[in-house]
């Protein structure tokens, strides 16, 4: 189907253009000079405690404001969700891990906020930390020993929220016979993985921006990827009437998961609230990379039991998430991780799952675009690989036979809900998996014989599967309003954190109403002013606040063309034609254009009711999106040096709204993947237990010079509940590469590498210990 | 202390502190393109033209400034129209954060390579981080607008 107008046509986004240009769109373009500069003070030892806090130099600093302590605050509770209150406090006299946030400074300029936190004088009471998470269950170091008995445990999580013991939460399902059928499978493969700790490094630091408004309102201005969901938690942490504060999201310079951290904005709220004054805090990029958040750690185990062909018949999985100092939404992303990533290999017949959420004094595990699924869905394919190994297969054979085809369910694919079961309603991974292997040439690469000389390649395969949204729970809404100049506004909770679903909003409204974006108003994000949303995660924004924006759009569509009709004075039942924005009988008499339509409802002589209309779409099914990569690599076989030469994606997100932003969704998650498994990872001191690599110089991220060419192809379903057949695409393009890198280095060098990031070093050293030479690096 | 600059075509004087970086500088004098990301010269979203060249602004010291000729991209006018149009054409502005410096990298490489290859244009770019893109939009981008006239 190719009618279209708006959608499925590439469309420049709505901001593009001031964004390119630099215009004030961020935050920090828009703080007042008179703005107090908000500085953290942190805790600089992996866990220790506050003995003695003297600030009398301190506030000797011309311009100092006022310092900020425990004492001065109320709790943070979790994400909005209430999880583990108590757990955590605005401000901590204990810090439980480098960077944890004691204090904080307020002064007139950012230069006395600076030297006002250099003269504290803070005696620090050191404690063990716990850093090993494998070690932290049940270990004589715990993390928050100190106030277990302020720590409320909400009865359904009784037995599995553990702090005692440093346990977050234990994820135990177990589905048909496990150890029967494993009995009886004819191989069985056993896998361990471990992926590493990173960070979302988005290139604008989190920052909070709080001023008291004419109404007096305390008012959060910032890049957030949840307006609602933080100005419940900021009101709640600071003890105050929701209603009595605004949060807008500014345009986001970049999210990834990472926004969705809540204490920066309570810090900045709570000095407006308590000086009364507007308040800045721009966190430096050392604060932001060693305060907010990373990816989860894993170390993960598997076991497949499979036939002779490689049909799966049992997976057996158990590992441990590194939650870090706070549970912040680590029980979240271990289940939803679990159900995301093992819904791609629904048809076996006993499933078991057993993981375990530790507490450690590392920095804190957050959401991070791929949300355990990524750290799964790699366990998933080294596993496959092992086994196809083992049995002489093809890789792509084994994903063939056992990835989750139309049709299919299983208890995991909506949580375990089993009275109210998932299906796979629309999936292309097979034709995915072709046409990737196509892309990259598998069939003349995968078999070709090694070359003798020191310089070897490889091509591997990987897959994964996500979700669109969280089934059962989340909804999205939107309101439209028509304008007196004949404009539509269009009021949405989502928000737009860089990934472009301002646009496909906007295109999906302007595809129902058949009136060009360039007529469509769009507000979002505005707790003032906008419906209610959760926030911007679990690749959310197309399919569910798409969803509403399209059943929004079809009820204003209604509601317009009555309106049309009663104003004409022509009967209820009359066709008529609307065309370049024109409305026409059938007859070819024109009628009105959308202006005169305005005009003449009498928004100045009290015609009809304004037309505004609300719809809201919940996530019911949440649906799979799938894709499969194929990589090649070349090795030196020497240094253990590698390259990624060329990367080839197949992707099913159902319909593709606006080809350009999907095609940069992929890219860019397919770049952040890269990272993840060649290099990006947390590195903390071996004595000191310090944080080592906390800037741009020492941790690096992808840069030009690495990227591979890259093909990227999407093979579209069409999703039944989905807007238009759309599905998500923010976070599945995360899950593939690591797998398929990996496996292009066992093809290229027949060692497998299950464990992240695959640096050169663990490279030669698998090498030489392979060629049984000198191992002395 | 005094230095005089010329910024995007226009002599300025400005007071600055010895400890100011060029970065901040000129965001207080009227231009918001200019980001700040890694503060220590890694990432290059605060990218300039000093005197010519493109360089990263939160390394310079403001004095060092003085009696230099900056543009910025509020300095660009049509030539940044261009390079933004060939960005967003192809949805590769993402979150915008790393835009401005870029436009002003593609800006230079333009004045500066003949025919550049694809590969000449992709370590011309190396210097600009980005997280959202993952590049290759950005090397597409620059060949387009190299061929405008």
């Amino acid at each position: 189907m190719s009618d279209f107008k708006y959608i499925t046509k590439q469309t420049p986004r709505i901001e593009g253009k001031a964004l390119g240009l630099g215009h004030p769109l961020y935050m920090a373009d828009q703080v007042r000079s008179d703005a107090v500069v908000v500085k953290a003070v942190h805790c600089p030892y992996p866990f220790a405690e506050v003995e003695s806090l003297d600030s009398g130099i301190a506030e000797k600093v011309p311009g100092f404001v006022r310092l900020f302590t425990w004492e001065d605050t109320g709790i943070i509770t979790n994400f909005g969700w209430n999880y583990t209150p108590f757990e955590r406090h605005v401000l901590n006299r204990v810090g439980r891990y480098e960077g944890d946030v004691v204090a904080l400074v307020a002064a007139e300029t950012e230069e006395a906020a600076e030297r006002a936190r250099r003269l504290l004088k803070i005696k620090w009471k050191i404690h063990r930390p716990v850093m090993d998470f494998t070690q932290a269950l049940g270990s004589d170091v715990v993390v928050h020993g100190d106030h277990l008995d302020e720590m409320y445990i909400q009865p359904q999580l009784a037995g599995h929220y553990l702090p005692q013991k440093n346990q977050v939460h234990y994820s135990c399902r177990e589905y048909g016979d496990i150890e029967g059928v494993l009995a009886q499978c004819d191989h069985v493969t056993h896998v361990k993985v471990y992926t590493p700790q990173q960070i979302h490094t988005q290139l604008e630091t989190h920052r909070c921006y709080t001023y008291y408004d004419d109404r007096g309102f305390l008012t959060i201005s910032a890049p957030t990827q949840a307006a609602d969901a933080m100005q419940e938690d900021v009101a709640r942490s600071l003890g105050i009437d929701r209603r009595k504060l605004r949060v807008i999201k500014t345009q986001v310079g970049g999210g990834f998961g990472g926004k969705n951290i809540f204490s920066p904005y309570c810090w900045c709220a709570l000095v407006t609230y308590l000086t009364k004054r507007p308040a800045v805090l721009i966190f430096s990029r050392e604060e932001a990379m060693a305060t907010i958040g990373t990816r989860h750690e894993y170390m993960l185990e598997l076991t497949v039991g499979t036939d002779r062909d490689g049909t799966f018949r049992a997976i057996d999985s158990s590992g441990i998430q590194n939650a870090g100092a706070y549970s912040e939404i680590s029980e979240d992303v271990l289940e939803t991780g679990i159900k995301n990533s093992y819904s791609l290999f629904p048809r076996v017949d006993a499933m078991r799952i057993r993981q375990y959420s530790v507490f450690t004094n590392k920095l804190e595990g957050c959401a991070f675009r791929g949300f355990g699924a990524t750290q799964n869905c790699f366990l998933l394919n080294v596993a496959a690989r092992h086994l196809a190994d083992e049995l002489g297969l093809d890789l792509s054979e084994v994903f063939l036979k056992n990835i989750a085809r139309v049709g299919d369910s299983h208890p995991v694919m909506n949580g375990w809900m089993e009275d109210d079961p998932a299906y796979v309603e629309s999936s292309t991974l097979a034709e995915c998996i072709q046409r990737s292997m196509e892309l990259i040439g598998w069939e003349e690469k995968r078999n070709a014989t090694p070359p003798s000389g020191t310089i070897v390649r490889g091509v591997g395969i990987g897959v994964a599967s996500h979700a669109s949204g969280v089934p059962r729970v989340d909804r999205g809404n939107v309101n439209i309003a028509m304008n007196a100049d004949g404009s539509f506004c269009v009021f949405s909770g989502h928000a737009d954190i860089g990934t472009g679903s301002n646009t496909v909003m906007l295109q999906i409204v302007a595809e129902v109403l058949e009136v060009s974006p360039d007529h469509i108003h769009l507000f979002a994000a505005d707790t003032a002013c906008t419906p209610f949303d959760p926030g911007t995660y679990a690749s959310s924004n197309v399919y569910r606040c798409g969803g509403a924006a399209k059943l929004a759009a079809e009820k204003m569509k209604k509601l317009l063309w009555k309106s049309v009709r009663e104003t004409s004075g022509l009967p209820e039942n009359e066709p008529l034609v609307f065309r370049d924005e024109v409305f026409y009988r059938e007859n070819g008499e024109r009628l009105m254009d959308l202006i005169e339509f305005a005009d003449k409802w009498g928004f100045y002589w009290g015609g009809g009711d304004p037309l505004v209309v609300g719809a809201s779409f919940p996530d019911t099914f949440a649906p799979s999106p799938y894709v499969a990569s194929c990589a090649e690599v070349e090795v030196d076989r020497e240094t253990g040096v590698y390259r990624v030469l060329r990367m080839s994606s197949a992707i099913d997100c159902g319909r593709v709204l606006n080809p350009g932003n999907a095609r940069i969704q992929a890219m860019g998650g397919i770049t952040q993947s890269i990272g993840m498994t060649m290099f990006e990872e947390i590195k903390y001191g071996k004595t000191d237990y310090r944080m080592l690599n906390r800037d741009l110089q020492s941790y690096k991220i992808p840069c030009q010079m690495d990227m591979p060419l890259l093909d990227i192809e999407f093979i579209e379903s069409c999703e039944p509940s989905g807007p238009f057949g759309a599905k998500s695409l923010g976070e599945i393009a995360t899950g593939s590469p690591a797998p398929a890198i990996s496996d292009a280095l066992f093809n290229a060098l027949g060692i497998h590498f299950d464990s992240l990031p695959i640096t050169p070093e663990k490279v030669l050293k698998a090498i030489q210990e392979k060629e049984g030479g000198h191992a002395d690096s | 202390m005094k230095i005089q600059v010329t910024l995007n075509g226009k002599k300025q004087e400005w007071d600055v502190t010895p400890n100011e970086y060029l970065a901040d500088t000129l965001r207080a004098h009227g231009c918001p393109s200019v980001k700040i990301s890694c503060g220590d010269g890694a990432c290059g979203t605060c990218t300039v033209l000093l005197n010519g060249k493109p360089m990263v602004s939160c390394e310079v010291l403001s004095v060092r400034a003085d009696g230099a000729e900056i543009v910025t991209v509020e300095g660009l006018e049509e030539e940044a129209d261009k390079i933004v149009d060939c960005l967003t054409r192809l949805g590769g502005e993402g979150c915008g954060w790393c835009a401005p410096g870029f436009v002003v990298l593609a800006y230079a490489l333009k004045r500066e390579l003949h025919n550049p290859t694809y590969d000449e244009v992709k370590a011309y770019l190396n210097g600009n981080l980005c997280r959202c893109t993952g590049y290759i939009v950005r090397i597409e981008a620059v060949l387009e607008y190299l061929q405008m006239p």
